[in-house]
């Protein structure tokens, strides 16, 4: 039996408001109780083991010093100014319409990396040791007083790897097992990137990992981004696009560079102040509308008569199972069954698949990809 | 006495962002010395022991911080490690139970050790071979490849080792296992993205040391067929060593 390190409850630690670099905010120092104060006669500290693993630490440390007062710009991960501990946001571009930065989160724990997480390595030193993985698919934002100092730059093939792995599961998709603690190589263009495997069942202690992430993105004032508009959709210039070209400056992406614009210093104001029920609010909301969309689709117009009545997974000759990436919203997802003349017959079943049918009969779907919300086509 | 790490440890904690190595080596061994004897009662109700507490109070409360106001006395930074343990015991998380990962069947490798005779490697030199290569791997190394690569069980002991260990872990060449793929792990090992870790040339070394010029093809029935039983034996025996090291005993008693 195999467990994961660091424990589940030093993550949540992370959460709770009693940091160690907010002690002096926090009022005078109550009186130690008598339960074991004593000094440490004797004790030669110099002598105290420090554990390889923690040397290299301190030496990870030290060679990111340098980084630490970079002027912000995309590539850049850059510690939470309150969370310290808790992970740091890779910036990806700033948008001047949210003035705010949008980027993805980045944690301390790679044993608890899933096949949509990046973990670094060696390759991308210097590096602070609080950088372990990047959650591909976790975009925040942020604003500019909620970042504190740079810990490390992504160079812009390892950002285009960020992307390309928050697209789908494509871990999942290529049927690699889910093994939760193992992180392997997995070929992404140009290269390699680390990643974990996808997720298991219930029991995955990555699954409760990602509810203590989702709490700290909350209870820290980020907002969950939405997905960054494709390459292809961004020459017909729809909703946003202007802003996420205008922000896109560096050169984290490798595409031309161009100024970008000097963040202005947005107004301080508390890191939790009641934030929290927003990125759950569009999570929900959104959840719900996707949920009774699908619903209505099943449905002519008099709301009584089922369009294509439901049957059992797989009772159908022509069915196609699919799964809808996460964030992919009704909208997109009606769009899309439109154009490939494909309707939704059934589901979800218990591993959030849905039944489709082909208005020609073919049972084949695109590739996930670009313009399209599917996750994993046949599950 | 305490005494003698203040105001040292003040002035390195309000210099955090710029230590060098040494620094926080120093850092870290004055506060282990300061913490070594307080014995807090919040300590009593965690389940882990108080050095891996005091060592954790470090990671992650010390070291991230960019405060400017270091403690300047024993009591204050036992007040702050205390406030670290009521986090944790605030926190409510249970612990995670333990886990199984899918095993990769070792000894499975057995009957395919044919495949090997055409590439003229017999399974006593496959072998030696094998654990030369483990003999030559860092410690760490050796760990991943167990843990990640054979299906071997992660001890709460060494759990923080092998998180430590995946920074370094691309160029060991561990890849992911693909349901209903016998062969998946060696054709991705033959694949030209991974085809310059240390497991692809080990396997390429051991397979091509002969008179064979060409390299081994993933497409090649063969080449995967036999790369697969060089896995599979390299992990019998970084499965067989990790037994032994972990029960010396039951591994004499059975020898």
């Amino acid at each position: 039996m195999s467990t994961l390190h660091p424990c589940l409850s030093v993550v949540a630690a992370r959460l709770e408001a009693g940091n160690a670099a907010k002690v002096a905010d926090e009022g005078p120092l109550p009186a130690l109780q008598a339960d074991g104060a004593t000094a440490a006669a004797g004790t030669d500290w110099a002598a105290l083991p420090i554990p390889p693993a923690l040397a290299a630490a301190f030496e990870r440390s030290a060679q990111a010093r340098s980084l630490r007062t970079l002027a912000l710009a995309p590539g850049q991960f850059r510690a939470l100014r309150h969370a310290p501990a808790f992970g740091a946001v890779l910036l990806d571009r700033w948008s001047p319409a949210g003035q705010c930065w949008q980027g993805w989160l980045a944690t301390p724990d790679p044993a608890f990396a899933g096949s949509m997480d990046m973990v670094l390595e060696q390759g991308d030193d210097p590096l602070d040791p609080r950088l372990g993985m990047v959650c591909c698919a976790m975009r925040v934002q942020a604003r500019a007083d909620q970042l504190g100092a740079c810990l490390g730059v992504l160079a812009a093939e390892r950002m285009a790897a960020v992307r390309w792995l928050g697209e789908w599961d494509r871990g999942a998709a290529a049927g690699n097992l889910a093994r939760p603690g193992v992180v392997a190589r997995a070929e992404v263009p140009g290269g390699y990137a680390l990643t974990g495997s996808p997720l298991a069942g219930p029991d995955d202690p990555r699954h409760a990992y990602h509810g203590l992430l989702a709490r700290g993105i909350a209870s820290f004032g980020l907002e969950v981004a939405l997905p960054v508009p494709q390459p292809a959709a961004r020459g017909g210039q729809p909703d946003g696009a202007q802003d996420t070209t205008a922000s896109t400056a560096g050169s984290s992406d490798g595409r031309k560079e161009r100024p970008m614009p000097h963040p202005p210093a947005a107004p301080a104001g508390p890191a939790s102040g009641g934030r929290w029920v927003k990125p759950f609010a569009a999570l929900a909301a959104a959840l719900a509308i996707l949920q009774s969309g699908l619903l209505l689709w099943r449905y002519n117009g008099d709301g009584a008569t089922p369009a294509a009545a439901p049957r059992a997974p797989g009772a159908g000759g022509n069915d196609i199972r699919a799964q809808f990436r996460p964030e992919a919203t009704e909208a997109e997802i009606r769009a899309w069954l439109l154009r490939q003349g494909l309707q939704i017959v059934g589901g979800p079943d218990a591993a959030g698949s849905f039944m489709l049918q082909a208005d020609d009969g073919r049972q084949a779907l695109p590739a996930p990809g670009p313009g399209n919300p599917l996750a994993r086509p046949n599950p | 006495m305490s005494s003698e790490h203040f105001p040292r440890i003040k002035a390195l904690w309000n210099t955090r962002e710029t230590l060098s190595r040494d620094a926080w080596e120093e850092f870290y061994q004055r506060v282990m010395a300061v913490l070594a004897n307080y014995r807090p009662r919040e300590a009593a109700s965690l389940d882990d022991a108080l050095p891996d507490l005091r060592h954790q109070f470090f990671v992650e409360r010390v070291m991230p911080g960019e405060g400017r106001n270091g403690p300047a006395h024993a009591d204050d930074l036992r007040l702050y490690f205390r406030r670290f343990l009521l986090d944790l015991r605030r926190s409510g998380v249970p612990d995670m139970p333990p886990f199984a990962n899918p095993p990769c069947e070792p000894g499975a490798g057995q009957i395919h050790r044919a495949s090997l005779d055409a590439y003229g490697v017999s399974p006593e030199s496959a072998e030696a071979g094998a654990r030369a290569f483990l003999a030559g791997l860092p410690e760490t190394s050796r760990l991943l490849l167990r843990a990640c690569g054979c299906g071997g069980t992660v001890s709460a002991s060494l759990a923080a080792r092998i998180a430590a260990g995946h920074f370094g872990a691309g160029s060991l060449g561990l890849v992911h296992r693909r349901g209903g793929d016998r062969l998946s792990t060696a054709r991705q090992n033959l694949a030209p993205a991974h085809s310059q870790t240390l497991l692809s040339r080990w396997l390429t070394q051991t397979l091509c040391g002969g008179t064979r010029t060409t390299p081994l093809d993933p497409a090649d029935r063969g080449d995967t067929e036999a790369a697969q039983a060089l896995l599979e034996i390299l992990c019998t025996i970084a499965l067989t060593e990790q037994a032994r090291q972990a029960d010396p005993a039951a591994s004499q008693r059975t020898a």
